[in-house]
């Protein structure tokens, strides 16, 4: 197993967000963490991630334990974030994203990552020199995807990659996750938009404040009654 | 004509002064949105390092610049460090008091320390030596100042835009969120900000020591914040802003003087006229010349 | 050292005692005593002016009564001194004004020495019709409209015609400019004296620039300076700014002379400027190695009684004394009234501190000490005296 989750609790000051969350990703999987605004999602990538510190439970990737790392050190392991709202840095061009990305490589293993989000998104490429804010939305996602690309190969943790999308354009970049996942990218994608989510996953979760309440392979979440009523509008 | 361009050298040097010194309350507030407080005080610790590197250890000049970088530097990392660092969540309020007494901090330890009599670099320091161009004065302290405050700003903004540390430092002034999933330490970042800025106004310490060699514990405070409104003015957070800033403050500082006599304009005017001008810019673009509208963040 | 410490202990026995008559030749067949008070800061925030005080006193007191006192209608009277500490404040110094002149009757005082006690105590003096002369203070307000009370040191702006004087003689100067702090008294009033008393002498005032108070950087105003090409500069800074104001001088390429007045007279001048101030020249009060005859004689008996070369306070203690005594002489009567305009009718009296008269408010017009700086100390270089003075 690449990647687990024990029983995480991760609270905001006085609020508890997460309560007991276990759940495991296998090399090679793409798996989904659906759930409803507030469930909970960005909180357990953030964690995962390194930027909040959990109250309790371990994260093992590896058979490291990141839930007291830096987030600056588990981007070393090969774990990157693509955090909610793309949070790509618009004052830097496509190119000092995605080089800055790279901060802990250099060479050519770096130019060779960068190439290859350049290949996966030629239109990024395309525009290496415009500034991150005169992106378009969907071109923006493109970038914080490619940037992730470059920070690390491993594991990359997506954070509604659909948000604010159009559906054909959500449609190009699931397939490319599916392409860099079949590279060999261990995936874990967190999506309020459970149907297509469902559909690129391998397995899911079902995350409702703050704990899971179910969870199998894609197929089966899809075609449950409780997943068809709260998320796929059945 | 001489006498324009005379007095145009005259204001690339004050100007060069101010913007080495601006340059550091530009990066510091771009990088941690703080005004640090202390930051002239820092620029006369820069310029006592001086005295300390060239008479009690006898150096001579660049190596005494270079002595006096590095450890007005490090004094920068460590006030961070030390006085910043752990208010990182704490109210803005707090963060701009703490400053202020780091400020007085170095005043008083710096009086303490060297006494209130003034003091000034040896004589053999920098030997004085003056060219004359047809009627235009230009000494080797001038072109030094000005020559060395231009390859030390374009040192700096190699490093800013072309570096994948200058580069860190721009991400954390646009979003710091995002900024450690790109495997940058924003604790580095920061003190590698604070390094660059408190060297530069060392630099600007010790050039200025050579330009007017009259050194005291409180000579930070009044040309700190000329050197402030210079890096507001520019639009602070913008190292380009904080550049233009500190040359049109000196420029401003010797054309009234020098041409205000002729409109009946007394020099005692100077400051509220300069001030003034440099307010109008700021009611006509209210970020600074360079400055661009922060994003507000969620 | 010894030595300067046993006179302050016994100034400070004298005070105790409250009066002081020093030994004084067998010989001399006193009728009577001349007593006069003295006001100094023994204690308090400027102990060191007290002192200096207090030597020039007894030294002063000593000689004349060695020399049988004073002479009036051809008899000898003793002078005895009465000394009293003001603590260096206000308050106290009008106390023991009151003291000196309603108990113990003295015919006339000399103090106190800082303007901050000689401004309210020269009110006293004068309102209780008692000659006073403070050798020190420099304010305007001791004298002004109190024709009981006199001062042995020039007022700063009287600085501005001597140094005018000056440079027309030493230089030839046929024009001049001025670079001074527009945000301060001290040089404001010197400098428009200064340019004054130049046009009145003929040189051309080509340039007249100022800052304010803080600046360092005087390149503009310099620039402007060169640019009407005058033959000397004129600048009555303090002493941490006369540095930066002849180094920049000298790298826009000023190369005539620079004068100024006694506020550059603090040796950290001479440290903080270097070789650019060498050969540059100021007016002040005093020098201790001031070339007269009067003065060497005063400096000499001085250091060989102290052990110390006399200050400025000393030096203008003795003259203020050396003028009483001739007023009184001169009066030839113990009525204070007499000495009184005998005090504002003195045509010309050579002091240590050079010739001096006064004018109707009791202010001295005298001449001034030049000053140069040479080998890196403050050099006696000359007197110099205003237009018309000392009258041929
Ligand atoms: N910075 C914060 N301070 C306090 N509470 C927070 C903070 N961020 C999130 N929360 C709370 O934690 C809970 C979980 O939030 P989280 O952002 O993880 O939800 P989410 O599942 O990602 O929702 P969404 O689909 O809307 O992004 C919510 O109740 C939210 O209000
Ligand atoms: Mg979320």
């Amino acid at each position: 197993m690449l990647f687990s989750v024990h029983d995480l609790h991760v609270s905001y000051g006085s609020i508890k967000a997460v309560h007991g969350v276990s759940f495991d990703v296998d090399e090679g999987e793409i798996v989904t963490l659906i759930g409803a605004n507030g469930a909970g999602k960005s909180t357990i990538l953030n964690t995962i991630a390194g930027l909040l510190r959990p109250d309790q439970g371990e994260i093992i990737y590896q058979g490291t334990n990141l839930a007291r790392m830096n987030a600056h050190d588990v981007v070393r392991l090969g774990v990157a974030l693509v955090p909610e709202g793309r949070r790509i840095f618009g004052n830097l061009t496509v190119y000092e994203n995605l080089r800055l990305a790279g901060f802990q490589i250099s060479g050519q293993e770096l130019e060779r990552r960068i190439e290859r989000a350049f290949e996966y998104f030629p239109r990024l490429a395309e525009r290496r020199n415009q500034l991150g804010d005169t992106l378009s939305g969907g071109e923006q996602q493109m970038l914080a995807v490619g940037r992730a690309l470059v920070t690390g190969g491993r594991l990359m943790l997506l954070d509604e990659p659909s948000m604010g999308l159009a559906p054909i354009l959500v449609q190009h970049i699931f397939e490319i996750l599916a392409e860099i996942n079949q590279r060999g990218t261990t995936i874990l994608l967190v999506e309020q938009n459970a149907h297509m989510a469902l559909k690129l996953a391998n397995r899911g979760y079902v995350l409702e404040t703050g704990s899971i309440v179910l969870s199998g392979p894609s197929a089966e979440l899809s075609a449950s009654p409780e997943v068809q009523r709260a998320y796929l509008g059945g | 004509m001489e006498y324009f361009i005379q007095q145009l050298l005259n204001a690339l040097q004050l100007g060069s002064l101010y913007a080495l010194i601006a340059l550091g309350y530009s990066m510091v507030y771009g990088v941690l949105l703080l005004i640090n407080f202390a930051h002239g005080d820092i620029f006369m610790v820069g310029a006592f390092l001086g005295v300390f590197g060239s008479i009690t250890l006898d150096l001579p000049f660049v190596p005494t610049l270079i002595l006096s970088m590095v450890l007005t530097g490090l004094l920068g990392v460590t006030i961070e460090r030390v006085a910043y660092k752990p208010l990182r969540q704490a109210s803005r309020l707090s963060v701009v008091i703490t400053a202020l007494g780091v400020g007085l901090l170095l005043e008083n330890g710096m009086l303490a320390l060297t006494g209130a009599n003034p003091r000034s670099y040896p004589q053999d320091f920098i030997t004085t030596t003056v060219y004359n161009f047809g009627g235009v004065s230009i000494s080797n302290v001038k072109i030094l100042i000005i020559v060395l405050a231009a390859v030390l700003f374009a040192g700096l903004y190699t490093i800013v835009q072309r570096t994948k540390w200058g580069m860190a430092m721009r991400a954390i002034s646009y979003d710091k969120f995002a900024v450690p999933l790109m495997g940058v330490s924003q604790d580095q970042i920061i003190s590698l900000t604070f390094l660059l800025g408190a060297g530069l106004a060392a630099a600007g310490g010790i050039l200025w020591g050579v330009a007017f060699p009259v050194l005291n514990p409180y000579m930070g405070m009044r040309v700190g914040w000329k050197a402030f409104i210079a890096a507001v003015v520019g639009g602070i957070g913008d190292i380009r802003g904080a550049a233009i800033g500190g040359l049109l403050l000196g420029f401003i500082e010797i054309m009234v003087p020098a041409y205000g006599a002729s409109f009946g304009i007394s020099s005692t005017w100077r400051d509220p006229i300069a001030f003034g001008l440099l307010l109008i810019i700021l009611v006509v673009r209210p970020t600074g010349l360079f400055g661009v509208a922060r994003r507000q963040k969620v | 050292m010894a030595k300067r410490f046993i006179s302050l202990a016994l100034a400070v026995v004298m005070v105790a005692l409250g009066t002081f008559t020093v030994a004084a030749q067998d010989d001399c067949d006193f009728v009577g005593e001349v007593v006069i008070g003295v006001i100094a800061p023994l204690t308090g925030d400027i102990p060191k002016v007290g002192q200096s005080t207090v030597e020039a006193a007894r030294m002063a007191v000593e000689e004349v009564n060695a020399e049988c006192g004073l002479t009036i209608d051809d008899e000898n009277y003793e002078v005895v001194i009465i000394i009293e500490d003001n603590e260096a404040k206000a308050e106290s110094s009008v106390a023991v004004a009151t003291r000196l002149i309603v108990e113990e009757d003295v015919i006339a005082i000399i103090g106190p020495q800082a303007s901050k006690q000689a401004v309210p105590t020269g009110q006293v003096a004068n309102d209780r019709e008692t000659p006073m002369i403070s050798p020190w203070s420099t304010n305007p307000a001791t004298t002004l409209d109190r024709p009981w009370v006199f001062r042995a040191a020039f007022l700063d702006p009287f600085q501005g015609p001597v140094v005018a004087g000056f440079v027309v003689s030493e230089f030839g100067a046929e024009t001049a400019a001025v670079l001074y702090d527009v945000a301060s008294d001290y040089p404001k009033g010197l400098a428009e004296n200064f340019r004054d008393a130049a046009e009145a002498a003929g040189v051309d005032v080509v340039a007249f620039e100022s800052f304010t108070t803080g600046d360092t950087d005087f390149s503009s105003q310099l620039t402007s300076i060169i640019a009407a090409n005058p033959d000397v500069l004129f600048t009555p800074q303090y002493y941490n700014e006369v540095p930066l104001i002849v180094q920049q001088a000298r790298e826009l390429g000023f190369e005539g002379p620079i004068v100024g007045s006694d506020s550059w007279g603090t040796p950290d001048l001479i440290e903080l400027c270097g070789e650019a101030c060498e050969g540059l020249f100021f007016s002040t009060h005093y020098a201790p190695d001031i070339a007269t005859e009067v003065g060497q004689t005063f400096i000499n008996a001085y250091e060989e009684r102290y052990g110390a070369k006399p200050d400025d306070v000393a030096a203008l203690t003795y003259d203020a004394f050396q003028l009483l005594f001739t007023a009184i002489e001169d009066a030839n009567s113990l009525d204070k009234a007499d000495i009184r305009d005998a005090l504002a009718n003195i045509e010309l009296f050579e002091g240590v501190t050079g010739l001096m008269s006064f004018d109707e408010q009791g202010d001295p017009i005298k001449c001034a000490v030049i000053i140069q700086i040479k080998d890196g100390a403050f050099t006696y270089y000359d007197s110099a005296c205003p237009a018309g003075f000392p009258p041929e």
